[in-house]
């Protein structure tokens, strides 16, 4: 960020072609994706919610848990929200150039990768 | 060369404040008015013993209880009022929200919405934030500058100060810049 300042402040307002600005559905759907491919639940099942806590965005992400096959066991809920967590802040920063300052995860139901074949 | 300067600093002078004429042409007709009143009266006096008598009579009725009626009363009041009204104009500077310069062989006026409006434009584009989401007041010494960020981007307040500055600077202004950024951002 200071370097970016840094670089325009010699230079007038040309070294800023536009500017970017997504739609907070955009920024939700992203949002969405990032947890999908997290947890493996197929995004359908996601919602996010994005809203300003203090400047900074907080994510709130509603989606089943992922229990996994019937055999192997899985990583616990616990884990698999932290890592969700932690991968909604570094992968919105990097996609969005913006900081996600808190995520909550809300599992609503259960999702098991086979229960489609299974029916 | 002096010359011409004298004239832009009338000029601009004229222009960034308010003029005083029509205050000045009322009090002078009233002025006008009394004098002809009193010229009126005082042939009147002359022509008709009488009147002294009158007046004199008139006067002493109302020294008799502690209040004057009603109409003389208010009539004093919009005399005061109006004597207030005169004396601010006279002693406040009566500034528009104007500010102008000379450079060399041009005066400059600019209005100071249009400052403003020039400075947020900047202030929006080097901070990448929707020019909505600046608001500017120009004051004569200090520009005000408030921005509602982008949730999740931090406001770079310098680089909107820095800002501020170009744009003084380019009209040959200064103002000095004073930014707050306000708690919650907007989604975009």
């Amino acid at each position: 960020m200071n370097t970016d300042t840094g670089a325009y402040a010699g230079t007038a307002d040309e070294a800023v072609p536009g500017r970017l600005s997504i739609r907070p559905q955009a920024l939700q759907a992203v949002v969405a994706a990032i947890a999908a491919d997290s947890t493996g639940v197929p995004v359908r099942w996601v919602t996010a919610r994005l809203a300003d806590r203090g400047g900074a965005l907080q994510a709130t992400v509603t989606l089943p848990a992922n229990i996994g096959t019937d055999g192997g066991p899985g990583p616990t809920l616990l884990s698999q929200a932290e890592t969700l967590q932690r991968e909604v802040i570094e992968q919105t920063a990097r996609l969005t150039a913006r900081t996600v300052r808190g995520v909550d995860v809300r599992l609503a139901g259960v999702f098991r990768p086979e229960s489609r074949r299974i029916a | 060369m002096t010359e011409q300067q004298m004239v832009y600093r009338r000029i601009l002078r004229r222009e960034t404040h308010s003029s005083r004429a029509g205050a000045a042409i009322v009090v002078a007709v009233i002025l006008i008015l009394l004098c002809l009143a009193v010229g009126a009266g005082v042939v009147w006096l002359a022509i008709d013993p009488g009147l002294r008598d009158a007046m004199h009579s008139w006067s002493s009725g109302l020294a008799g209880d502690g209040f004057a009626p009603p109409p003389l009363l208010a009539g004093g009041a919009i005399v005061a009022i109006l004597g207030l009204w005169l004396v601010l104009l006279a002693l406040l500077p009566g500034r528009r929200a104007r500010q102008g310069r000379i450079a060399g062989r041009v005066a400059l006026l600019a209005d100071d919405e249009v400052t403003a409006n020039a400075i947020a434009d900047r202030v929006a584009r080097r901070l990448g934030v929707d020019r909505g989401q600046v608001r500017v007041t120009v004051a004569r010494r200090a520009a005000a500058v408030q921005i509602t960020p982008v949730s999740g981007v931090p406001v770079d307040q310098q680089a909107a100060a820095r800002a501020v500055d170009e744009v003084a600077d380019g009209l040959g202004l200064s103002l000095v810049p004073r930014i707050t950024v306000a708690d919650h951002g907007v989604l975009a």
